[in-house]
């Protein structure tokens, strides 16, 4: 049975031509460069399909670009000048988000409210074991800028050590303090990815913590309900936060 | 100046892992410098939003291995000038004669080497087949996958709940051919394919 033009290309990028069929397609091939030119596509495309990895990403890429576009535009409608229609615009622009604001403000504020009342500052910890000095010197710095709520300035330092849990924890508190939640969050993953540290417990109770100030109350309940299930010194905490939150 | 929030090691982490928060900075801290370096080319912001993502998807593609690293400068000075190579190579592919005129590509900070010049090549056919890809349907989406993936239409048609293996056959078919069909339609298929 002879095979169509598109399945001896499927069958070649596939690597499942027979011997008589290999010598009909590259009898095509030579001869015909629209079919030359068809197979490079498809076997072009089947190393881009096979790729799910890249095929992720680039998704993931799509989605986050429509986000920001739209985050844009958003905040451009601030700007806009100051012709009649378009203040007229802004001004229901406003009224809008501010309508939005304000029914969105009364379950903000019991999340706002829950985070203070759970949130106090780490008190630090000095760990300067290390047998190399240069690290210590640095952490130490960064470590005394955050004591002296420098929380900038203390990042500066513990960004230079981005092996050390203690400076990646110290970090995620700076950032926490700056009001800079997701931040915090990716630095207390680093600490919380890595279970034999003596940073554990509490990295993943200021993460908790990040997602309650953030409204992000499914990802905090799962969080909070896995410390009150275990041995953490913040487990009662996280008990009363949980039902608090629920 | 004021500090990234990341550090380079912490940005190329959350790049191989796909990681939101990061990939969500990236595109708050860098997008702007770099819509504004396309525009100064004689790009377009469409062109801008192709360039910012491929640049991305080549460091993506560079930091699965692990002994990947940038030590000679920050991050943002070599994705600005990965940025700039890609719109160098995407001009070089589609329109060289806006090429003439952006003369600013043309000189780089950072030698890239061939390696990378070809995983930029790559990416921007990726782009093409990716976005074609995104507008068939779903049902044919899978199925182009597996067959792809080298499975047969019996096991397609077994995956995805078919009746028959005849319809998976012909439905690739169809799925295939409109595929081709879209992405020849499209004036950069020409230069790239």
């Amino acid at each position: 049975m002879t095979l169509s033009r598109s399945d001896l290309i499927e069958l070649k990028v596939l690597n499942k031509l027979s011997e008589s069929q290999e010598a009909e397609f590259d009898n095509l091939l030579d001869s015909d460069p629209t079919f030359a030119k068809e197979f490079v596509m498809v076997q072009d495309f089947a190393a881009y399909v096979t790729n799910d990895k890249v095929i992720d990403f680039r998704e993931k890429l799509d989605s986050l670009h429509k986000d920001f576009i739209t985050e844009k535009s958003r905040s451009k409608v601030r700007f806009l000048n100051n012709n009649t229609w378009r203040l007229i615009a802004s001004v229901a622009a406003v009224l809008v988000i501010a309508l939005g604001s304000y029914f969105t403000w009364n379950q903000n504020s019991s999340a706002d409210n829950l985070y203070k009342q759970y949130y106090q500052t780490d008190e630090i910890f000095l760990n300067t074991r290390s047998g190399n000095s240069e690290i210590t010197d640095i952490l130490e710095q960064g470590l005394i800028l955050f004591e002296n709520d420098k929380y900038e300035e203390s990042i500066n330092y513990f960004q230079q050590l981005p092996k050390s849990i203690t400076a990646t924890y110290y970090s995620g508190v700076a950032h926490m303090e700056l009001g800079e939640y997701d931040v915090a969050t990716y630095k207390f993953d680093q600490v919380i990815d890595d279970y034999l540290n003596v940073f554990y417990d509490q990295a993943k109770w200021y993460k908790g913590l990040c997602l309650v100030k953030q409204d992000k109350r499914k990802d905090a309940s799962i969080i909070l309900l896995d410390i009150s299930k275990s041995n953490s010194y913040y487990k009662q905490q996280a008990t009363e936060l949980l039902k608090e939150l629920n | 100046m004021k500090k990234d929030k990341f550090s380079t090691e912490e940005i190329l982490e959350g790049i191989r892992n796909g990681n939101n928060i990061v990939l969500r900075f990236l595109y708050e801290a860098y997008y702007d410098s770099i819509e504004i370096m396309v525009l100064k080319n004689k790009g377009t912001v469409e062109v801008a939003k192709d360039i910012f993502q491929e640049a991305l998807v080549t460091i993506f593609k560079m930091s699965q291995a692990k002994e990947f690293n940038i030590k000679q400068s920050s991050f943002f000075t070599f994705f600005y000038a990965l940025c700039r190579n890609t719109l160098f190579m995407y001009f070089r592919s589609y329109k060289k004669d806006i090429l003439l005129q952006a003369t600013e590509l043309i000189e780089s900070d950072i030698e890239f080497g061939e390696d990378v010049d070809s995983l930029i090549k790559d990416g921007l056919k990726e782009q093409l087949f990716h976005k074609y890809f995104q507008l068939i349907s779903e049902k044919c989406r899978k199925i182009l996958k597996l067959v792809m993936k080298g499975n047969t239409a019996v096991v397609i048609a077994k995956l995805l709940g078919f009746t028959s293996d005849a319809y998976v056959r012909k439905r690739k078919k169809i799925c295939l051919e409109t595929l081709i069909e879209k992405i020849k339609q499209d004036p950069k298929s020409k230069e790239l394919l």
